[in-house]
């Protein structure tokens, strides 16, 4: 009985070593390079909107209220710096968010020209290089919003299950309809 | 004194036993096929219930086929590949070496499809036909009661066959170790320690092969104390729809009848009646496909009945040992991960030796088949299964049985019956998670959001890397909300569709009514246990 108990113990030792071996051989075969390649997405979005271009404008800029606006993908954020150019201003951010369960850290720059423009661009992470520009231009008391999107993803951000443009399309224009009902709400 | 006179009642125990599985299989079960061959098995159940054909059918199945976003005409074709193999193997369209016309040529000119679906609306494909009458029968039922099919059919279908089978495991354990209690062990040793507690959310057939391979065992090991004839009669039907409900049982074909033979060797007339009644059920097989295929020797088998040797063959595939030691070690395929009792197997073959060197024999030879078919198969880890290739499923009862005789030699051991037990417990809580999230899921959330997807080496990476493993992927998922923001409807993935899309478990009763249902099922489930508990206590055959 106690010879079984020890060859018992040798075996399951043996299996112990074995599977790091194993596992440690076929990971290296792997090279650690889990996630290959990268996604680039882009295209533009037009929409007339019924507000008045500098109500939606500061809706947009305002960016510590992104939380509050887009309740389903934005947990935080926390403004880093803020910098003056004479024409507009850039705003350096940490901004936390979450996207199919997955929460991720970004930080970001916000460059603004007051009324016209709104860029926001990726600094870090599997977003990196991931551009918005978004452009006011006023119509009577309407105004006309152009996004550009030249979306990047690597890794654990390929999101929205298989990414697809129509649904990254659909996406940004949820987004937008939040601003606008949020600025509208502002009455 | 009531309760006394039932617990004296062993039809009792058996109803009560079968209660305990099924109750935690209803209650765990997604209430959906898997993403391929169950929509084809739930098909054909349609088709047969509504029409009286066993078939896919393109007009009876269009919806079903539709809200399962099943391609019908993308599944015939394939299925029809697979058929014309079994005519290529066999030579009825020459010599595989030809020059001139290549394997590869003719199945991509697709001359062979056209054979095969010249109807256009019947499709008799290589589909097993014993699993699709019984879900039939479940069909009907809803029908009658007016609920969804779909849903019906396979809450109820699996679930029922497995419960047959756990009990089936009791009933062997008892009369090979005469023991209540190591029978009932060894039940749950197979029924919710393994990997196959998970297939019960599926139509697949392998499980209903395994009842009745083991009713032929549970006949063949009780003609010892029972003479009656109608046992080698029950055993030679069993064997005979053993392998007509799932083709790769042919594998074990030799091995289970040089048993049998073997068992019945001392009397001629129950070895008569066996081998008599085995032949008949290879008639009604050949029966079976001449009316599907024309042709008594057609098994509608393909490739996969020359060792994948053809499919090899046509991928320019070469055998590979990598399987061998990835099934055993690797952690998204390892039968040791998702079955824990398994690390044993090897001290639980050694004692069964002693008592039945026969038995024995049989075990290695229906362990070692599908291990090496599997093993050596380059493509041994990409079949999206929890756990290890389902062709494995057919060790578990064996492994199960093997460790019954290792406890009856260790039972008094407390250090080896805690080891037991700490095994079991891995298993069930291991084998559970793989029924609150669906396999596919998991594989999912590594697809799409972890961007796996970019991988053309992902099954690879499922496979090898342990942070990927389909435990650690159901664990993802289940600490996030991510199912509850799946889109239900996408344009081609159809387990979005199949699956429990917004509800955070794949547990469809707790789904559709509520924790609620799950409480009823749980008070229910400690009367059955308390129940069980009392006959236990009455047993003192075996103390473990």
């Amino acid at each position: 009985m106690n010879q079984i108990k020890k060859i018992m113990i040798i075996y399951v030792t043996l299996l112990a070593f074995g599977s790091i071996i194993a596992i440690s051989y076929h990971n290296d075969k792997l090279d650690g390079d889990l996630i290959t390649g990268q996604i680039v997405i882009g295209f533009v979005q037009t929409k007339l909107v019924d507000v008045e271009q500098s109500k939606l404008f500061e809706t947009m800029a305002n960016i510590e209220n992104y939380p509050e606006i887009l309740k389903d993908n934005y947990v935080s954020v926390k403004v880093l710096n803020k910098t003056s150019n004479g024409i507009g201003y850039s705003i350096f951010a940490e901004e936390t968010l979450t996207q199919s369960g997955i929460i991720t850290t970004l930080q970001t720059k916000h460059s603004v020209s007051p009324n016209e423009v709104h860029k926001i661009e990726v600094l870090n992470g599997d977003a990196k290089e991931t551009e918005l520009i978004v452009h006011f231009e006023p119509k009577g008391n309407s105004t006309l919003l152009t996004v550009e999107a030249k979306i990047r993803v690597t890794g654990i951000l390929a999101p929205f299950g298989f990414l697809a443009q129509p649904n990254l399309e659909s996406a940004m224009n949820t987004i937008i309809e939040q601003f606008i009902e949020y600025a509208k709400n502002q009455n | 004194m009531q309760l006394q006179n039932l617990t004296n009642n062993n039809k009792v125990l058996y109803s009560l036993i079968f209660a305990f599985f099924f109750l935690i299989y209803v209650a765990t079960s997604g209430g959906h096929t898997d993403v391929y061959d169950g929509v084809a098995t739930f098909l054909i159940a349609e088709n047969l219930a509504l029409t009286g054909s066993p078939s896919i059918n393109m007009i009876t199945n269009e919806q079903s086929a539709i809200d399962l976003g099943f391609d019908l005409n993308a599944y015939t074709i394939m299925k029809a590949k697979i058929l014309a193999q079994g005519k290529y193997i066999r030579g009825d369209y020459g010599t595989l070496d030809s020059t001139d016309y290549t394997v590869h040529d003719f199945f991509e000119d697709n001359r062979s499809v056209e054979r095969y679906t010249v109807d256009g609306e019947n499709f008799f494909g290589p589909a097993y036909l014993p699993l699709p009458i019984i879900a039939s029968v479940f069909y009907s039922i809803s029908l009658f009661l007016n609920v969804p099919p779909i849903n019906f059919v396979s809450l109820f279908t699996n679930s029922i066959i497995l419960s047959f089978s756990s009990l089936m495991m009791f009933l062997i354990g008892k009369k090979f170790f005469s023991s209540y209690k190591i029978g009932f062990v060894v039940s749950i040793m197979f029924g919710l320690s393994s990997f196959i507690w998970p297939y019960i959310t599926s139509l697949h057939s392998r499980p209903l092969a395994i009842l009745f391979f083991l009713v032929m065992i549970y006949c063949i090991i009780s003609y010892k104390d029972n003479k009656k004839l109608i046992i080698p009669l029950f055993a030679g039907i069993s064997f005979g729809l053993c392998f007509i409900s799932h083709h790769f049982f042919i594998f074990l074909v030799p091995g289970l009848l040089i048993f049998s033979i073997y068992r019945f060797k001392d009397n001629k007339k129950p070895l008569a009646i066996f081998l008599l009644v085995t032949i008949l059920m290879m008639g009604l097989w050949m029966t079976m496909n001449y009316l599907r295929f024309d042709d008594p020797l057609n098994f509608g088998i393909g490739g996969q009945a020359s060792d994948a040797g053809l499919w090899i063959n046509y991928h320019g595939w070469t055998r590979t040992l990598e399987g061998l030691y990835g099934l055993l070690l690797s952690p998204g395929n390892s039968l040791f991960l998702y079955y824990p009792l398994a690390i044993l197997f090897p001290f639980g073959l050694y004692y069964l030796y002693k008592k039945d060197k026969s038995l024995t024999i049989l075990f290695l030879y229906i362990s070692a088949v599908p291990y090496i078919f599997v093993g050596t198969n380059p493509e041994w880890y990409t079949s999206n299964d929890w756990g290890p290739h389902r062709y494995l499923l057919t060790m578990i009862p064996v492994i199960a049985l093997s460790i019954g005789a290792l406890i009856v030699q260790f039972s008094s051991s407390l250090k080896m019956k805690i080891g037991i037990i700490s095994l079991i417990f891995t298993g069930i809580i291991i084998n559970l998670i793989g029924n609150l999230v669906w396999t596919m899921y998991a594989f999912s959330y590594g697809w799409g959001p972890e961007g796996l997807w970019k991988n053309p080496d992902n099954s690879l990476v499922f496979t090898w890397n342990p942070y990927f493993s389909p435990i650690i992927q159901s664990l993802k998922v289940l600490s996030t909300d991510w199912i509850g923001r799946l889109d239900p409807n996408p344009d081609t993935l159809n387990y979005f569709k199949i699956g429990l899309t917004g509800c955070t478990y794949d547990l469809f009763l707790y789904c559709e009514y509520g924790i609620t249902s799950l409480i009823i099922i749980g008070l229910i489930l400690i009367f059955v246990c308390y129940m069980i508990y009392q006959f236990m206590t009455k047993q003192k055959i075996n103390n473990f």
